[in-house]
């Protein structure tokens, strides 16, 4: 569905992408691991044409998505939706209004099925009673739900979850993870999430990537990942996983 | 976003290649800010999609402002008086304070000193919003979403900006003349009619005009600006401060450049 072909990317001399390759499978969950700075969110800005390569190829069902402009660019980007870092919601929007504003600007459907639409993703991410908040009047988990419900409301084929569960309690990451399965299972949609909790990658991925200074140095399911061989995936697992005891992952 | 996907120059390898850089980035900055406005303005028919946050942003540079230029332009127009009438007295000559305070006001002051306090108060506003907008990643959610952040948030604030920068000058005109009236009354002894009839007689519709011209391209300098440096802000909350500080200072300084050049041109 999604293909990187040995993508590079160099910000003013410092190359963050050195050549960086993989496909992603029709409704599976890849999740890329690695240390921060490594070019994790930089490669899921690439996906959506937020940032351009220097070299290499990203196709998307078998099309090229470089050099795509204007009508075309949208069109690309509508198969996408993207949970954000922060949340990435307007301030001066009401949970409701984030949730629907893709659709509203959209301009395809009328009032009555925007509303039922978004009504339908407040249910599925449990925000009732928070329509008429403010980004700045609920919590951090609570953002990165609206950003979810924002996200799935266009019903994209492919959704981009960037460090979902970071600065959230444990509980609330589960809760995340949790969501993350959901989506897949009610709505088959292909999933790429980058981050750094090692838990939640083998929670909810089908595969893992470990991206380590601009490539990637390993990447197959869970169960491959734990045997990699390579020094840094190692390490990277000892650091999360106490005496190598992996726990509730699903191995 | 199209216009800052990064294209950094090579770094200096001495003075003059940073001369060189400086020049190459300032003019690219330009050329960037400029692309926004145009962009901004090209979407101006879509004006009707924005109108919620035309009125907001509308509010925002009226009303905001209104108290802080209602003493500005009095107190400029009660220092010009002052200033011109004891000069003018030397020569008993201070029954003209009026035609050089009305003069003065609609054609420099005026437009000079509302242009200061939108930069100050709406321009450095503007840069910080969209600025803190950038570093939370909701420009590229709008882009994401296919919502064009120069259609959804610039062109309302410029226009903003361009309407409110003259209507906000007629009525420092008006208060700034006022001003002039009350000094010349209690402190220069010349009566108010007289001060108004020679304020009226002087002036013209060019004076009027070229004041009103000069507010409208100020307006359109600190969105113009102020847009760019939000867009162009990066390493979080400093970035922020550091967009809304060079949003004044910048602005000030076109502001200055801009105005003298058109006084030369029309006068």
């Amino acid at each position: 569905m999604l293909t990187f072909d040995n993508v590079k990317k160099d910000f003013g001399g410092h190359e963050v992408l050195k050549g960086v390759s993989f496909d992603v499978e029709d409704g599976e969950t890849l999740v890329i691991v690695g240390p921060s700075g490594t070019g994790k969110s930089v490669s899921l800005k690439h996906m959506v044409g937020l940032l351009k390569p220097s070299s290499g190829d990203i196709l998307f069902e078998g099309k090229s998505i470089i050099g795509l402009r204007g009508k075309a660019l949208a069109e690309h980007r509508r198969n996408f939706g993207m949970l954000f870092q922060s949340g990435a919601l307007l301030a001066w929007l009401t949970v409701e209004q984030n949730i629907a504003l893709p659709l509203i600007e959209q301009r395809k459907l009328s009032v009555k099925e925007i509303e039922k639409k978004v009504k339908h993703s407040i249910e599925l991410l449990g925000l009732e009673g928070s329509e008429a908040k403010r980004p700045s009047e609920i919590s951090g988990g609570m953002k990165k739900r609206v950003g979810l419900a924002r996200a799935i409301v266009m019903e994209p084929k492919v959704v981009l979850y960037d460090e979902p569960t970071s600065g959230l309690d444990p509980v609330m990451s589960r809760h995340i993870d949790k969501m993350i399965l959901d989506m897949q299972e009610e709505f088959g949609i292909t999933s790429i999430v980058v981050t750094h909790d090692l838990h939640s990658a083998f929670s909810i991925g089908d595969r893992v990537a470990m991206l380590n200074k601009g490539k990637i140095v390993e990447i197959g399911s869970p169960e491959e990942f734990v045997k990699s061989e390579d020094p840094f995936v190692q390490e990277f697992i000892k650091a999360q996983f106490s005496a190598g005891h992996i726990e509730g992952i699903k191995l | 976003m199209k216009f800052f996907e990064p294209n950094p120059l090579p770094q200096p390898k001495n003075s003059l290649q940073a001369l060189g850089r400086w020049v190459l980035e300032s003019t690219r900055g330009a050329g960037i800010a400029l692309c926004i406005s145009f962009e901004a303005l090209l979407n101006v028919f879509k004006l009707h999609r924005r109108r919620a946050e035309f009125g907001r942003q509308l509010m925002n540079a009226g009303v905001k402002c209104f108290l802080v230029t209602s003493i500005v332009a009095f107190f400029t127009g009660m220092i010009l008086a002052l200033q011109t009438g004891l000069a003018l007295s030397d020569w008993n000559q201070e029954d003209l304070v009026g035609n050089i305070v009305v003069q003065t006001m609609c054609r420099e002051m005026g437009p000079f000193m509302t242009a200061l306090i939108l930069a100050a108060a709406i321009g450095s506003a503007y840069a910080a919003e969209i600025g803190t907008m950038k570093v939370s990643e909701e420009i590229s959610a709008l882009e994401l979403m296919s919502i064009n952040p120069i259609e959804f948030l610039v062109m309302p604030r410029l226009l903003a900006l361009i309407i409110m920068c003259p209507i906000l000058t007629i009525y420092t005109d008006v208060l700034g003349t006022l001003g002039g009236m009350l000094v010349s009354e209690t402190q220069l002894d010349v009566y108010h009619k007289v001060y108004y009839r020679i304020a009226i007689e002087s002036l013209t519709n060019k004076e009027i005009y070229v004041g009103l011209f000069k507010a409208l391209i100020f307006g359109f300098v600190i969105g113009t600006v102020s847009s760019y440096k939000g867009f162009s802000t990066q390493n979080g909350a400093v970035g922020v401060g550091n967009a809304a500080r060079t949003t004044v200072v910048t602005s000030f300084l076109y502001i200055l450049i801009i105005g003298y050049f058109m006084t030369r041109i029309f006068y």
